[in-house]
């Protein structure tokens, strides 16, 4: 984000750049059911519908918490160095002026930011894809929003947080969205524990969808990485040009690798990749150049291929990738931006900033490192207790088994994707009743000459 | 798109820069958009190559645009021809103004980017159902780098020659779908016809098709009225013609269609939308809109009629990349030259003669030098390429089985739906069995066989991949067994013969 110094007032918001910034808030409301899509499509059919609607609830409680304290506690200017404090509490005081960001009215900024707080815990979910319960997610998803997400967000992008003040470097969400949600992931796939074994196999039940999803996910990032300019200007631009280059690189890495590996074109391949490069690029867009972008795009294809391997290796059930892509991937975006940041490309609006080790200033990478850490080890320690908690106290974010074999949608929904999906399900569900139910009969019957009635 | 000429531009607006980069991400989704309207369009079995060929488009073409593209149509040192090295790796390329001047290079180059990326996906439709992915893929990497580029320099680049000699093309009527549909139907006649098949070739998913049309509409906002490079009046007038035309091209395909088969079609109304919208592209920020609903008018009574005459020529357009992005954009770019006024032209400032509506008939011969140029180098580049890589063992068409199996499943292993999959795959082990010539062999016991283990009737139909039809037939060709009935089904013979060794078929 634009760090204009402001010793005299600021002009007035410029009416492009706030059409820009609207248009970004759209843009990114548009990547949460994208998103639904994308994880509805990489899982199975029974569970497809739950992964949409979480995606959609997601948007809806952050949304009011937003309002609430969430703005608040990321945003307020009159906090310490950890977290917000009550100043913009039920967006008092949030209306035209420009007290948060200098180039926009305040109310255009908030309904922007929220936009990122609302995507943020449906990423983290999609770990325990196919085994989360509705409403013990939605309950976790209040409270993460308001002691993971805002504190994070704060130490970021806070006018006083500390890794602001400390100078790191964090375009458009790195540490509160990419990491902060991969290592939440990660800490929930672990609390919560693997899918039980099963005779359908693990794969996605719709490319279509995936890609419908993919698709969304890039559209909406052009706002999501563009708009957090928070002004229509070449400093945009070099955004937008960076995180097309990125995902573009990301997406045919992970194919050539897929291609090697297994002779076969795969389009979740590409799509996986094309979302880690865009992972990758969130912090780094407006500090470096085009030719650094496709680089982080890359490795980002490349690192978080390996990484999504690990799961198998080490035995955790991060179903949907959620840690690989969002939180290596976010490692990966961050830690070179601190590589490959340049005074040049961050003065395109008049910012000055150290920029990294190609601009003679290698110290950025251990702020880098400061973010990372800070943000994976608040994120996964407070997501695990929240999950360890509220299982202790009955509200248990996993489902019965029984629920589990026969989908979240049946058990919990009663919908499904599609109308088939649903004709399916019923009828295998009611099978195995009927021969469960059988095999009891035929264990009660005496080995007599009379028949039960 | 304007340029003025002398004195210093002022400085980018921020409106000017924020419609451009919204714009651009409007050209983006048509991509996918693309992908959905094309998958939609082609059997379930070849649907996800379709998807994916656009967003590899996409994905290609953004990566070349920063090495060479960008520099190739839009250097401003360059000759009448080509672009040069100037903006090489976007060397250069940062927030001065010099190739538009209401924005900063780098926003012009991304939105420009996009147009390029979605061209070469437009002409793969031509061959769709047909072509091998990988091959494809190098073809998308060459073809915009040896068609687009160069059309796109001699229209839009500052010393291109068509763009001095006064041709008018508001959006890219002729590098975006003159040189992909006149390049579909090279491709289409260099990789020749599908094989015919039992499996009708129609749509297999009208609700793609639809969700298609409505991203590429949507899309098409960006694409035309961003091409004004700044929001003003021109943009407005843009976007008031591009939708004009869609649905008078929606609607008289949607009539054509009824009168000649008394239904009313989704599809045709889909197509005839496309029309009216390739039509419109060239002309959009030079006529007014009565005009463009002649635009409309024409394009959808003159697509449908084009996309027909690949039954009685013999040439499979599959998608119709010809049918509509060739000849929609040449109807377009034609009648550019008479419906062109000053009047539009001047809302923003810009200053040209206009065309035969304002008394200015010589324009059209300009339209038709352009249309001449761009299909004839389009044209004959693009059998060369196909033609080349051919004899370099390249070939863009896939193997007679990977046709037959579906592209899906012969080189990708995913398809769009899992219940799609499960389909093919059972078809092609119950083809690739009944195919197994089943011989009669001397009824000798073999000397030690392991029982088979019960299967039931599940394990017969596959629920997964590639690796059941192997066993399976070895279960059937093995001389060494015991083969009972000839001609049984494989589901008997499991059932009937116990003793016969062979390998568990659950999943």
């Amino acid at each position: 984000m634009s760090d204009v110094a402001a010793a005299a007032a600021p002009p007035p918001p410029a009416a492009g750049d706030v059409a820009w910034v609207l248009t970004g808030a759209a843009l990114v409301f548009i990547m949460i059911p994208g998103l639904g899509y994308f994880y509805a499509g990489m899982a199975r059919d029974k569970n497809a519908l739950s992964l949409m609607l979480i995606s959609l609830l997601s948007l809806a409680i952050v949304l009011l918490q937003w309002f609430v304290i969430g703005y608040s506690l990321a945003f307020s200017t009159t906090g310490g160095p950890f977290i917000g404090d009550g100043q913009y509490a039920f967006l008092m005081h949030v209306g035209a002026d420009q007290a948060v960001a200098l180039t926009l009215p305040n109310l255009a900024f908030c309904i922007f930011q929220c936009m990122f707080a609302a995507i943020t815990p449906a990423l983290a979910v999609g770990a325990v894809a196919e085994r989360f319960s509705l409403i013990p997610t939605t309950l976790f998803m209040l409270i993460w929003t308001t002691i993971v997400y805002d504190p994070i967000a704060y130490w970021t992008w806070g006018a006083n947080g500390w890794l602001n003040k400390l100078g790191v470097l964090d375009f458009a969400g790195g540490t509160p969205i990419e990491v902060c949600s991969g290592f939440a992931g990660l800490g929930l796939a672990l609390a919560v524990g693997k899918r039980r074994p099963s005779d359908e196999p693990f794969k996605p039940h719709s490319m279509s969808s995936v890609i419908l999803g993919t698709a969304l996910l890039w559209f909406g990032w052009l706002g999501f990485n563009g708009a957090s300019a928070l002004a229509a200007n070449a400093r945009a631009a070099l955004v937008v040009v960076n995180t097309n280059l990125a995902g573009a690189a990301g997406g045919l890495i992970w194919l050539l690798i897929d291609y090697v590996r297994d002779r076969r074109v795969s389009a979740l391949g590409f799509c996986t990749g094309a979302v880690a490069g865009l992972v990758a690029i969130t912090p780094a867009c407006g500090f470096m150049g085009p030719a650094a972008s496709i680089a982080v795009g890359f490795l980002a294809g490349v690192g978080c291929n390996y990484a999504s391997r690990w799961k198998h290796a080490l035995g955790f059930d991060d179903t949907l990738d959620a840690f690989s892509v969002h939180g290596i991937g976010g490692v990966i975006g961050l830690f070179f931006t601190g590589v490959f940041a340049e005074k040049y490309w961050i003065g395109l609006d008049g910012t000055d900033k150290p920029g990294g080790a190609l601009s003679g200033h290698p110290m950025q990478i251990v702020y880098q490192m400061a973010a990372i850490g800070a943000g994976a080890a608040w994120s996964f320690t407070i997501t695990y207790l929240i999950a360890f908690v509220m299982d202790k106290i009955g509200l248990s974010l996993r489902v019965s088994a029984e629920a589990e074999d026969d989908g979240i949608d049946h058990s919990q929904m009663g919908e499904y994707t599609f109308d088939y999906v649903g004709d399916r399900i019923s009828s295998s569900v009611e099978l195995k009743r009927i021969s469960s139910q059988v095999s009891r009969d035929i264990q009660a019957a005496p080995l007599s000459g009379s028949t039960a009635a | 798109m304007s340029t003025p000429s002398g004195t210093v531009p002022p400085p980018p607006a921020a409106g000017d820069v924020a419609f451009v980069l919204v714009g651009t991400a409007m050209v983006f989704i048509m991509i996918p958009g693309l992908g959905y309207f094309y998958a939609g369009m082609a059997r379930d079995k070849n649907a996800l190559s379709l998807m994916l060929i656009s967003i590899l488009s996409l994905a290609i073409v953004l990566i070349q645009w920063f090495v060479i593209g960008y520099s190739l149509v839009f250097s401003t040192t360059g000759g009448p021809f080509l672009g040069n090295g100037q903006f090489a790796f976007l060397m250069g390329v940062g927030g001065d103004q010099t190739v538009a001047v209401t924005l900063p290079n780098l926003a012009f180059c991304i939105f420009q980017g996009m147009f390029a990326a979605i061209t070469p996906a437009l002409a793969v439709g031509a061959v769709a159902e047909r072509f091998s992915l990988i091959p494809t893929c190098i073809f998308i990497l060459v073809w915009t780098t040896l068609v687009y580029d160069p059309i796109a320099y001699w229209t839009w680049g500052a010393n291109g020659w068509l763009n001095q000699l006064g041709a008018l093309d508001f959006a890219g009527g002729t590098p975006v779908h003159m040189a992909s549909g006149v390049s579909g139907l090279a491709l289409a006649l260099a990789v020749g016809k599908r094989r015919p098949s039992d499996d009708p070739p129609k749509p297999h998913s009208m609700s793609s098709v639809i969700l298609g049309t409505a991203l590429l509409w949507f899309g098409w906002f960006g694409f035309n009225g961003a091409s004004a490079l700044g929001a003003n009046a021109r943009a407005a007038l843009a976007i008031l013609d591009t939708n004009l035309a869609a649905s008078a091209g929606a609607l008289a395909w949607l009539v054509v269609d009824y009168i000649r088969d008394r239904r009313v079609s989704a599809l045709g109304f889909c197509s005839g939308a496309v029309a009216g919208l390739v039509a419109i592209t060239p002309a959009c920020g030079f006529v007014g809109p009565a005009a463009a609903l002649a635009f409309g008018v024409i394009a959808g009574v003159g697509c449908n009629w084009s996309s027909r005459w690949k039954h009685y020529l013999g040439y499979d357009d599959a998608l119709d990349a010809w049918g509509m992005h060739g000849v929609g954009g040449i109807i377009g770019n034609f009648l550019t030259g008479v419906f062109a006024e000053k009047y539009w032209i001047s809302l923003d400032g810009t200053t040209k003669p206009g065309g035969a509506l304002s008394g200015n008939p010589m324009q059209i011969v300009w339209q038709l030098v352009s249309i001449g140029a761009a299909a004839a180098w389009a044209f004959v580049i693009t059998y060369l390429i196909v033609k080349g890589m051919a004899l370099l063992r390249l070939p863009l068409r896939i193997s007679a089985e990977g046709e037959e199996d579906g592209i899906d499943h012969a080189q990708m292993g995913e398809h769009t739906f899992d219940y799609v999959g499960e389909r093919i795959s059972a078809s092609i082990d119950y083809k690739r069995t009944m195919s197994q010539e089943l011989q009669l062999v001397p009824l000798k016991k073999p000397a030690e066989v392991a029982p088979m283990p019960v299967a039931s009737p599940v394990a017969v139909v596959p629920a997964v991949h590639a690796v059941v039809p192997a066993q399976m037939v070895a279960v059937v060709a093995d001389p060494a067994l015991e083969v009972e009935n000839v001609g049984m089904s494989t589901a008997a013979l499991v059932q009937h013969e116990p003793e016969v060794e062979g390998e568990r078929m659950g999943p």
